[in-house]
């Protein structure tokens, strides 16, 4: 880089410090690298997470994801409990990302940036990360271990609304996989 | 031209040896700043058209990366993507003049003079703010921005003089505007 000649109208050094000065870098929103990946591995240009996905390793970088305990994209006030009555489904969070497909911070960033989205659309969302070390109550054939390592809730949405948000999740590009099931009667007391 | 850095060599080896999420990521990590930087002041301020062709960019870039030979910088490489994705998508929208006032990431970091500057870049006829944006902003030789902008250096150096008596007169209005205030309030 360099000028190979003299400018007509050169800048003064004010003009050439001020625009010096100007942010090289701008953090893009979290979500773009997601969208990225996807289009990559889609195109198979990028290795598939899924395919390196250990299924020995359950949990670890998911329940990392919900570091805070708890991940929550807010409450939606305007559905109310008519609406919402045979409009929940619960996502059940299946499988556990490899820990060396990408930092555990871009995957923590992920998946509140997915929750933000999902709530911005006007879908009621919660969700909550399951320790590790299921225990097993009267099921005298339980499997040794649950892979099962967080949920969401969704509120006052249709099946294939369901279904379209759950596929969005990038638990999906991470090789794990998720449960759908309709939330059958109103939680709580009646 | 610019001498690659070894460390991105390096990157991109590892990322093509083999092809993992991982390897992106690190690419990804250090270019997407510079990047969706240029690819927004390119676009005017305008975020979600940013993040289409900063998006488009990199999996361009990521597709022509086994034919990239370090011949300049990895990072001229990806904004060179760049730059062909916000050609194409001013050649397909019919969309001319001035684009949106930019809104700057972070203006409460920047300088009042850096948020006119910016204000006054996106206010720029397309064609001005590329040349602008690669010479005065980015650095490059009117002979690199030919290149990139598949012009001539003459025509570089003819919108280059547009572009920044341009920006002058833009930070000069804003300066008449802030006087034109401070008097009214006295």
């Amino acid at each position: 880089m360099g000028e190979d000649e003299p400018e007509p109208e050169p800048l003064s050094n004010e003009e050439r410090e001020a625009l010096r000065a100007l942010p090289r870098e701008a953090a893009p929103p979290s979500a773009l690298e997601r969208r990225v990946v996807r289009e990559l591995t889609r195109r198979g240009l990028l290795r598939s997470p899924a395919s390196t996905w250990r299924g020995a390793v359950l949990a670890a970088g998911l329940l990392l994801s919900f570091a805070a305990g708890h991940i929550s994209a807010g409450r939606s006030a305007d559905i109310s409990p008519a609406s919402a009555a045979g409009k929940s489904w619960l996502l059940l969070l299946r499988g556990a990302p490899p820990e060396d497909n990408a930092p555990i911070e871009a995957r923590i960033a992920s998946m509140r940036e997915w929750a933000r989205e999902v709530r911005h659309a006007g879908v009621g969302i919660d969700g909550a990360r399951l320790a590790s070390g299921a225990e097993w109550v009267g099921a005298a054939n339980a499997p040794a271990e649950s892979d099962l390592s967080g949920y969401f809730l969704l509120r006052g949405v249709d099946r294939e609304r369901a279904l379209a948000i759950a596929r969005s999740c990038p638990l999906l590009d991470w090789g794990g996989r998720i449960e759908l099931r309709r939330v059958a009667s109103a939680p709580g007391p009646s | 031209v610019p001498r690659a850095e070894p460390e991105d060599a390096e990157l991109v080896a590892r990322f093509l040896c083999d092809r993992s999420p991982a390897a992106f990521h690190a690419l990804y990590a250090r270019h997407a700043g510079g990047l969706f930087r240029f690819a927004l002041r390119l676009a005017g301020g305008d975020a979600p058209l940013a993040e289409e062709l900063a998006q488009e960019a990199w999996v361009r870039g990521i597709e022509g990366l086994p034919r990239f030979a370090f011949r300049s910088s990895l990072r001229t490489w990806l904004l060179g993507c760049v730059l062909n994705c916000w050609r194409e998508h001013r050649r397909r929208s019919a969309r001319t003049g001035p684009l949106p006032l930019p809104e700057p990431a972070a203006p409460a970091r920047l300088p009042w003079l850096a948020l006119d500057l910016e204000r006054a870049i996106a206010a720029l006829a397309p064609g001005q703010r590329e040349v602008l944006l690669l010479h005065d902003v980015e650095g490059y030789s009117h002979t690199e921005v030919a290149r990139m902008l598949e012009i001539d250096a003459g025509t570089s150096r003819s919108q280059l003089l547009r572009a920044r008596r341009a920006v002058r007169q833009g930070l000069g209005a804003g300066e008449d505007e802030d006087h034109g205030r401070r008097r009214t309030r006295a």
